[in-house]
């Protein structure tokens, strides 16, 4: 759970100029540009066989610029790593790394009315 | 998987460059030990893909097909059209009045686990909606590749001692 709140943590305070929404789908789609963030899709957090990869996968909705926003979240993911915290016992300590391998860009073409481009992080864990 | 033009398609076509460029050293192989191989490993790929697929009316999962277009292309596709949606989790309109619209929003959320169909009498069913979707499944099909990609070499040398084996047993 660590690691799913580190990433949510990390997006949510990277850029508060993003309409983020973080592991939850916006079903209204009001807003003309929003970001869809899913921290894992959880191979880390599996109970039996956890494993060292993972995938965050990030949806970019824009009605005029898309590239512009996306733009944005790579600008956010320039240091290529995100503090693992440990969020239990009241202070916010770092016990590890999850480091970005690659990032992969796909476009998804126009869906209701947005231009929608999808970002594949690739991300390994180092603790 | 099968419309490399179509720029959706891109995020799989380069997790398969990837994939491909560890198949390369079975160049240095003789034809049959190559071919012997990557059925092994294209078979291997498939299966995964297929077990991982979510379900929850089944289409998908069945909908999977692997061809062999010659001894060293294999092409696995599933033509369901909403297979894009649960691998990038993407959604389209809203729940809007518009019929269509919303025929193809509702199953969107049904493929990715947001809205369930819970069985409660007979003929009688409750949908529950999950907030947090309870078996979103994104990136099933990048995160197999990825795998795979990764064991590839070690599964080269394995399979090619077992080929090694058979052949030096008449094929037994």
């Amino acid at each position: 759970m660590n690691i799913i709140k580190s990433v949510r943590k990390f997006f949510y305070e990277s850029n508060n100029t993003v309409r983020w929404y973080i592991d939850e789908v916006n079903i209204n789609m009001a807003e003309d540009e929003f970001v869809e963030v899913l921290s894992s899709t959880r191979l880390s957090e599996d109970e039996i066989l956890p494993e060292v990869s993972d995938l965050i996968n990030v949806n970019v909705y824009s009605k005029a610029d898309v590239d512009a926003l996306v733009q944005k979240i790579v600008s956010v993911l320039e240091n290529r790593f995100i503090d693992i915290l440990n969020f239990e016992g009241g202070t916010l300590n770092q016990i590890g790394r999850i480091y970005i391998t690659r990032i992969e860009i796909t476009n998804l073409g126009e869906i209701s009315g947005y231009f929608v481009k999808n970002l594949g992080i690739y991300t390994e864990l180092f603790c | 998987m099968k419309k490399y033009g179509d720029p959706r398609y891109l995020e799989i076509k380069s997790n398969v460059d990837e994939f491909s460029k560890k198949l390369q050293k079975l160049q240095r192989l003789t034809p049959e030990a190559a071919n012997y191989i990557l059925t092994k490993i294209a078979y291997g790929l498939f299966n995964d893909i297929v077990k991982r697929t979510p379900i929850q009316t089944g289409r998908l999962r069945h909908g999977w097909q692997i061809k062999k277009l010659n001894n060293y292309v294999y092409e696995i596709s599933n033509p369901t059209e909403y297979l894009i949606y649960v691998e990038f989790g993407v959604k389209g309109h809203p729940l809007s009045d518009n019929p269509e619209k919303r025929k193809n929003s509702l199953r969107y959320l049904f493929a990715n686990g947001i809205l369930e169909s819970v069985k409660t009498g007979v003929g009688e069913y409750q949908i529950i909606y999950h907030y947090t979707p309870k078996k979103q499944k994104v990136g099933f099909i990048r995160n197999t590749i990825q795998e795979w990609s990764k064991k590839t070499p070690k599964l080269i040398r394995d399979y090619l001692k077992e080929f090694i084996i058979k052949t030096m047993s008449g094929g037994r």
